[in-house]
């Protein structure tokens, strides 16, 4: 919102500068987010009249202008192609200065000689951008200097206004403001007592509310004889600087005293009001309305209008009707000036979405008791600037008496609340200068709040408003005592911290990822048309078509991720995330879960000069798990091979269970089709953990074991192996028959290749052993070996190598 | 037998000088003074030298087994002190060493995480929330009434009867009701906005909430608190300022500026010539909150505050774009390990 700084001081005689104004207002909790300073560092730019536009002789794109003052007459060059003969024109005298120091001097432009320049919205510095030069209107008057007559030089403050604070939505709430920060008083402007005539309003026009709970109060008069045309100077000024157009004098009037006094109006053609009936009611079903922004729009039920005994010719407090607008013939006008409930008029408001300044006001709230100021207000310069003469007396209807809030306030509970010391004589100076009325009541204070500030209502409002005014710095810094009462509150995500360093020593980065994904997720996953990741969820007013579904993964956004990474010649992807998933249950509530996932492609981490490449592949993800379930401590986990669906390639995959029988994670290599999808031109795999399972599942206690009074011994062999007995069968079987002696069995070598048999492969094992009572003897060892090897031979035909 | 020694010496010192590895040395030492050595052969001899002649050939043997003993020493010490100077060929120690290149942390997580050590030293817990809230915890506890203004900030995502929390404010609903105070909490968690996406917006994003309920909290303590809590994470010598504002459910409301960590305050691109920079918005917790919560309000009071990690991270490591956050580049991520 603008406000003019020229038009604020007509309410309030504040002296400071505009700098200091805007200090203030900041620090009392007004943003302010620009300041501008319109027709400073101009000078000797006056209003002159083109008598003469001929082409340049030596350039095309130029013009040669002859322009008078009044008093002298110039020829200056131009370059704008807006102009013509009669107009009337800023005029950059020889001497004069611009904005940014631009100094007006005679000039030589191709080879003709130019006194003065004619000016544009842009070089004069009221506008960011402007095309060709500003056309003023036609009785400017010629040799005015133009500043004078634009109103200038000015200053723009650009605030943006709280919700809380309805009552700064005009100049005259903010004059208030700075007049408590400033402690000035501040004069209303009052309606000049204005004649009326003898014809009674009300057999004008009958005024009825109809929808008691949507409007309080609603309040016309009716003006005769007036003559819509173009509005005065002044009246154009003050709306142009605040970034208003100027309509007609009518309209421009309603305007004015919105911006004034905060309180929308509207004026009807009351010719065009049918049965000379205002109704005040809601919408009726099918019913429709053609608007002001020449839209028609079709009105639902609840949705209030202002009515004439066929139509509505108003949404109420939005915005009017094209079918009762002022036009250059209306003679009648009925004035409007009401109240309407604030929910209503932002529900329509929002579901038609039609934002105005009445209906921003009427959202927030307007004075109550302003409302039939404002009316004689507007009424009064209606005529001053219209003609026309008013009928005698006001039509009010009121639904609901307005109550100005009392609250019981008690100076001792804002030193309470604020840990200050302020006095009770600054407070109450304070709730004064607001505008509040204080009356002592026994120990406590009666205080009644202005009808204009409808967030003051308890007492903690009216400490807000002390703290505000005394300024937050005067508020100490103390350091609190904080109690030191024991929580049940289990910090952070259960297994995060494991998770996390283990992934980080592995050589994964953490990505964050949006919560969305687009609805195809699933079939570029390639996923079963039972997989639980199809029972998704959708936001209901999505921000895009692509992302639209609450992810139930989040592999989509990694591989996404993966894609972005490789696309820059990375060489190794490793990256993981850790966040909320969300799927569909099967009582249609959507359940929160924590997911952390890995995603590896390409070459395997931790490459370099000692350690060459290699790619990653499936020994490189389930290492990742084991790392992972180590961490975790988990108890009594079991491995199935070969189960999981895509995204996985089943033959590479793996599910990690717990006793209960609940997936702890999933992972492998992803199905080259699902790559394909996502672009991913490398090998990937990936491992989804279900965070609450691991949390559910239970943990080894860390305790400590006696370390081992005798040594190890150990033996190593390479076996034979031939095709379908897997590493995980040997294992068993040889710790089976190592039994006790056998401690650790340890893959250290795996061969495939021209020296063994077709289909063979040869894996060699190391093997430890060690008693508890004694130190081995070689042949205890070579016995068990002996042992292990003649039931790997007669159970699995596995032969030494 | 005095001409004999002497002349072993002589040869030994001429010997020693020119050996050229401690191997050479090595073989000396035993050469004059191992078990058949020159030195240890005359001392056999000792036997059969008159008696008269004994002590002073004796004397003399120790002397020169004792020199060349010193001599060998001394030789090898040197070319020790030598060896230790002079690399082996093709030595390169400027090759990189061996590292386990790690991953690391999300700096969004760094952030978050920084935020709440540093308030969990000052004794707070940390709670949790849904993010599929409900129109009661997101709003209206939170003093928003429907169809008022105050929502429009809060443009809001909507899932059949829920709504994507618009901020971790819900959580201090959810951790209050119906319980005792004191309760002193920070609620990190992951936001979400409709509106669209730029270089300082986006439609999720996180905060890290927190707040303090107990019986005669201020808005000093508040002050105090936030204080403490700037300087700890930007450092000692960060300056705050509070300015009035306001959200629904604090009140008096307050938005906390700091001064600028580029400039210390004196003005540049950044904190757009001003100094400040805002970074947090906080307040004494509105009682018609406490009231919600079955809070007598009259006994106990508290405050809360809520801060974006996003804007703490763009701030804290001069990132212009909060784009670069959800867009996982590794070239990025690494910078923050
Ligand atoms: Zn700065």
């Amino acid at each position: 919102m603008l406000i003019s700084f020229n038009w604020l001081k007509k309410y309030v005689a504040v002296t400071a500068p505009a700098e200091e104004v805007v200090n203030h207002i900041i620090h009392a909790g007004v943003e302010v987010a620009n300041v501008r300073h319109p027709g400073q560092n101009i000078t000797n730019v006056v209003v002159a009249e083109l008598l003469s536009v001929e082409k340049h002789p030596k350039a095309d794109r130029l013009s040669l202008t002859k322009v008078s003052t009044g008093s002298e007459t110039f020829q200056v060059v131009c370059g704008a192609k807006n102009i013509a003969v009669g107009q009337r024109i800023p005029l950059a005298k020889v001497g004069a200065v611009l904005p940014g120091d631009f100094k007006i001097k005679e000039a030589k432009i191709r080879d003709v000689e130019s006194f003065g320049m004619l000016c544009s919205a842009k070089e004069l510095g009221l506008a960011e951008d402007a095309e060709g030069i500003l056309i003023l209107p036609s009785d400017a008057p010629l040799g005015q200097d133009f500043l004078s007559y634009m109103g200038l030089p000015d200053t723009l403050f650009e605030l943006e206004i709280t919700p809380n604070r309805a009552d700064l939505l005009s100049h005259v709430g903010v004059a208030r403001e700075v007049g408590a920060l400033f402690n000035l008083p501040v004069k209303t402007p009052v309606a000049i007592k204005l004649a009326e005539s003898k014809a009674a309003t009300a057999s004008k026009v009958k005024v009825s509310i109809e929808a008691k709970d949507l409007c309080q109060l609603y309040t016309c008069r009716v003006i005769e004889g007036i003559k819509v045309g173009p509005s005065p100077l002044w009246l154009v000024q003050s709306l142009e600087k605040i970034g208003q157009r100027s309509i007609n004098n009518v309209v421009d009037v309603t305007n004015f005293v919105l911006h004034e006094l905060g309180q929308p109006l509207h004026a009807f053609d009351l010719e065009q009001i049918h049965g000379s009936q205002i109704i005040v009611r809601k919408a009726k079903k099918g019913e429709k309305i053609p608007l002001l922004d020449k839209t028609e729009r079709e009105l639902k039920e609840e949705m209030l209008v202002i009515a004439d005994a066929d139509r509505p010719v108003a949404l109420a407090g939005i915005m009017g009707g094209a079918n009762s607008q002022v036009t250059e013939k209306t003679q009648t006008i009925l004035l409007e000036a009401a109240l309407f409930q604030p929910g209503t008029v932002r529900k329509t408001a929002r579901q038609l979405g039609i934002a105005t300044d009445s209906s921003y006001r009427f959202e927030r709230g307007v004075d109550p008791l302003g409302v039939q100021a404002a009316l004689d207000r507007a009424a009064a310069l209606i005529v001053e600037v219209a003609g026309g003469l008013m009928t005698q007396n006001i039509i009010s209807v009121e639904t609901t008496t307005f109550k100005s809030a009392q609250v019981q306030f008690r100076t001792a509970r804002t030193n309470a609340i604020l840990g200050t010391n302020l006095s009770e004589e600054i407070q109450l100076q304070i709730l004064k200068n607001l505008g509040c009325k204080v009356e002592k009541a026994g120990a406590a204070y009666q205080v009644e709040c202005p009808s204009y500030r409808l967030d003051l209502s308890r007492e903690i409002d009216l400490i807000e408003e002390i703290a505000r005014l005394t300024g937050y710095d005067n508020i100490p810094v103390v350091a609190p005592r904080i109690s030191a009462a024991l929580s049940d509150i289990r910090s952070g995500i259960p297994g995060e911290k494991e998770i996390r360093s283990t992934l980080h020593q592995a050589g994964y980065f953490e990505a964050v990822n949006s919560t969305f994904l687009p609805p195809n997720f699933a079939d570029k996953l390639k996923l079963a048309a039972d997989h639980l990741y199809r029972r998704s969820q959708e936001v209901d007013n999505p921000i895009a078509d692509d992302q639209k579904v609450l992810r139930p993964t989040l592999l989509p956004s990694l591989l996404a991720n993966t894609q972005l990474n490789l696309s820059h010649q990375r060489e190794s992807v490793a990256l993981y995330e850790i966040n909320k998933v969300f799927t569909l249950g099967t009582d249609g509530q959507v359940a929160e879960r924590f997911h952390a996932t890995a995603v590896l492609a390409g070459q395997a981490p931790h490459a370099g000069w000692t350690n060459p490449a290699r790619k990653a592949d499936f020994y490189d993800i389930k290492g990742l798990a084991e790392d992972l379930l180590a961490a975790c401590r988990v108890e009594n986990i079991s491995w199935e091979f070969n189960q999981a669906a895509s995204p996985y390639v089943p033959t590479q995959s793996f599910i990690v269970k717990n006793a209960a029988g609940r997936v702890i994670l999933t992972g492998g290599a992803l199905n080259p089709k699902v790559l394909k999808e996502y672009d991913v031109n490398a090998p990937c795999f990936a491992l989804e953990v279900e965070l609450a399972v691991l949390a559910a599942t239970p943990k080894k206690r860390q305790s400590y074991m006696a370390l081992p009074k005798f040594p190890e011994a150990w033996r190593d062999i390479a076996l034979v192996v031939p095709e379908g007995v897997t590493a995980a069968q040997i294992v068993a079987a040889v710790e089976e028959q190592g039994k006790p002696l056998l401690k650790q069995v340890e893959l250290f070598d795996l061969y495939k290749g021209p020296n063994l048999p077709a289909g063979m492969r040869s894996l060699a094992y190391r093997l430890s052993f060690r008693a508890d009572d004694k130190t081995l003897t070689d042949k205890e060892v070579s016995d068990k070996i002996t042992q292990i090897v003649e039931h790997l031979k007669t159970r699995y035909a596995i032969a030494l190598r | 037998m005095i001409d004999q020694l002497n002349a072993i010496l002589k040869d030994a010192e001429g010997t020693i000088a020119q050996a050229s590895d401690l191997k050479i040395l090595e073989e000396l030492r035993v050469k004059y003074l191992g078990k058949s050595g020159a030195v240890t052969e005359m001392m056999k001899g000792l036997g059969q030298v008159p008696a008269d002649q004994k002590p002073q050939i004796g004397k003399v043997s120790n002397e020169v087994k004792n020199k060349i003993t010193a001599l060998l020493d001394q030789k090898v010490q040197e070319m020790e002190a030598k060896a230790e100077q002079v690399a082996p060929a093709g030595w390169d120690p400027t090759l990189p060493g061996r590292r386990l290149t790690a991953g690391g942390i999300h700096p969004l997580t760094a952030v978050q995480k920084d935020i709440a050590d540093i308030f969990r030293g000052l004794g707070f817990d940390i709670a949790e929330g849904p993010d599929l809230e409900t129109d009661y915890y997101n709003f209206l506890a939170l003093n928003f009434p429907p169809d008022h203004p105050a929502r429009d900030a809060q443009d809001t995502f909507y899932v059949k009867d829920r709504v994507l929390r618009t901020h971790t404010s819900p959580i201090q609903v959810r951790q209050m009701e119906n319980k005792k105070p004191p309760f002193k909490f920070i609620a990190p968690g992951r936001v979400y906005r409709n509106e669209s996406i730029d270089a300082t917006h986006h439609h999720i994003f996180h905060q890290v909430e927190g707040f303090l309920v107990d019986e005669g909290v201020q808005f000093s303590h508040l002050k105090g608190i936030l204080n403490v809590f700037f300087q700890k994470f930007f450092g000692n010598e960060i300056k705050t300022r509070f300015r009035p504002s306001f959200f629904p459910f604090t009140e008096p409301s307050a938005e906390v500026d700091i001064s600028c960590i580029f400039c210390a305050g004196k003005g540049c691109r950044i904190c757009k010539q001003s100094g400040w920079v805002e970074m947090m918005g906080c307040g004494m917790i509105d009682p018609a909150v406490l009231k919600n919560c079955k809070i007598d309000d009259e006994r106990y009071t508290g405050f809360a505050f809520g801060m974006g990690v996003e804007r703490i991270a763009l701030f804290k490591y001069g990132i212009d774009d909060i784009r670069l956050f959800y867009q996982n580049d590794i070239r990025f991520l690494e910078q923050f390990q």
